[in-house]
């Protein structure tokens, strides 16, 4: 029975997901979890300790040692593959949302009000310019897909849902955001008003 | 204080402008003054170098449905067949009864709604009022068509699929028009070439594009410094 089966996202299985993906090094697996992964911001290092953790509980195993750690090479276990496939076919439920921005909602004062009414603006102005890059992708795609036409292969395929996908989320979390902006500018407005009076 | 306030946006022929905003935030309000199906407090709406706000009512029923084309979710208000509604504003732009169900049986072709012509309204699926509606604003030869929340709620796959339609149906067009939507969602805006949001207080935001034709495209930050974070 493999250890967990959560369908929870961690570095851990992104990096189990790689090495199954194809066989690698810490330092190539680190390169392509920045490149494939980019938007999860995962620490520098998981690459490197996770795939020792990995190999420890058997879902690793080295196939060629390398001149330093960082590049001994790996590949997936059966069990590892069982494990991963488990993660992958597993629901999300309950849902999570782990935002800081509602949390520092929670803890808000009067007196942080401006400065958290500044950073929801930076934030929606970051979150809008990745929808814009993601949008460009996507449009790219659509170029492409009209001009070859249908049917194209299941990777093409799913790598432009997941495309579309990034973008919808880049945009929702910036409509979110400028709703949110505007409401606590709203809110100061009022407070304000209701101080002065 | 108003629904609208210093909105300003352009649509170029040949490019797909999506307005992005909740329902009740005016966007409906916004098409119609591009329209010309409503008139604004303040400032103007241009068509070429054809001021709508500006021109009499006659002229402008003239421009309606001959170089400017509405559509939405609604449909015909009378009981008629689609072949109907779909010739409906070239037979009342001149082209007669007979060349406008001409025009209405080719467009409805081009969109692959053939099968629909004999149909009501009511009895089409959402997919299929899309594509009536795109037969219609296409049917002629619009300089602009504005399209209210037809393309809302259609999933990853319609809105694809529609958004791929719409832009076969623009390159096709001759003279090269330009299309205004609206929408609720940011997936009907994904295709679009310029998105802009509307807010709650009224104003216009730029999500996707250049600000106009001439103008610099919105400055993208590098792929690390622009990704926020999704946990």
């Amino acid at each position: 029975m493999p250890a967990f089966s959560s369908g929870k996202l961690t570095p851990q299985m992104m990096v189990l997901g790689l090495v199954i993906q194809q066989q690698d090094t810490a330092s190539g697996v680190a390169r392509r979890l920045d490149d494939q992964f980019a938007s999860a911001r995962f620490p520098k290092s998981s690459a490197y300790n996770n795939m020792r953790g990995l190999a420890g509980k058997g879902y690793l195993r080295l196939v060629e040692k390398g001149v330093e750690p960082s590049l001994d090479r790996y590949e997936a276990t059966s069990e590892g593959i069982e494990v991963f496939r488990g993660w992958l076919r597993h629901t999300e439920l309950p849902p999570v949302v782990c935002d800081a921005l509602q949390c520092k909602l929670e803890f808000l004062e009067r007196e942080d009000l401006v400065a958290l009414i500044r950073i929801v603006r930076e934030e929606e102005r970051a979150y809008t310019a990745a929808f814009a890059a993601a949008q460009l992708e996507v449009k790219a795609e659509q170029r492409l897909r009209r001009a070859r036409g249908k049917p194209v292969d299941f990777n093409t395929r799913l790598r432009g849902i997941q495309k579309q996908d990034e973008a919808k989320l880049w945009g929702l979390m910036a409509k979110r955001l400028q709703c949110l902006g505007d409401e606590l500018e709203e809110f100061l407005d009022e407070i304000s008003a209701a101080g002065a009076g | 204080m108003g629904v609208l306030e210093d909105v300003s946006f352009e649509v170029v022929p040949g490019e797909v402008v999506a307005i992005v905003g909740s329902r009740l935030e005016g966007k409906t309000t916004l098409l119609k003054i591009a329209a010309g199906l409503e008139y604004p407090d303040e400032g103007s709406v241009t068509l070429g170098a054809q001021e709508l706000t500006d021109i009499q009512d006659r002229c402008r029923s003239r421009l309606l449905g001959d170089e400017i084309v509405w559509i939405n979710r609604d449909g015909p208000r009378l009981k008629v067949k689609v072949s109907k509604f779909v010739g409906w504003p070239l037979a009342l732009h001149g082209c007669g009864r007979r060349g406008a169900e001409r025009a209405a049986a080719q467009a409805l072709e081009r969109v692959g709604a053939r099968e629909c012509a004999g149909r009501l309204w009511g009895d089409l699926s959402n997919w299929q009022r899309v594509l009536v509606g795109l037969a219609r604003a296409f049917a002629g030869n619009p300089r602009i068509v504005v399209i209210d929340d037809l393309l809302d709620a259609l999933g990853s796959r319609g809105t694809e699929e529609a958004s791929d339609l719409l832009r076969t149906l623009v390159e096709a067009s001759n003279p090269r028009c330009g299309v205004l939507m609206s929408t609720s969602d940011v997936e009907s805006a994904l295709f679009a070439d310029r998105v802009w949001s509307l807010t709650r207080k009224g104003a216009l935001k730029l999500m996707f594009g250049r600000l106009t034709s001439e103008g610099e495209v919105i400055p993208f930050p590098e792929r690390a410094e622009s990704r926020g974070h999704v946990a």
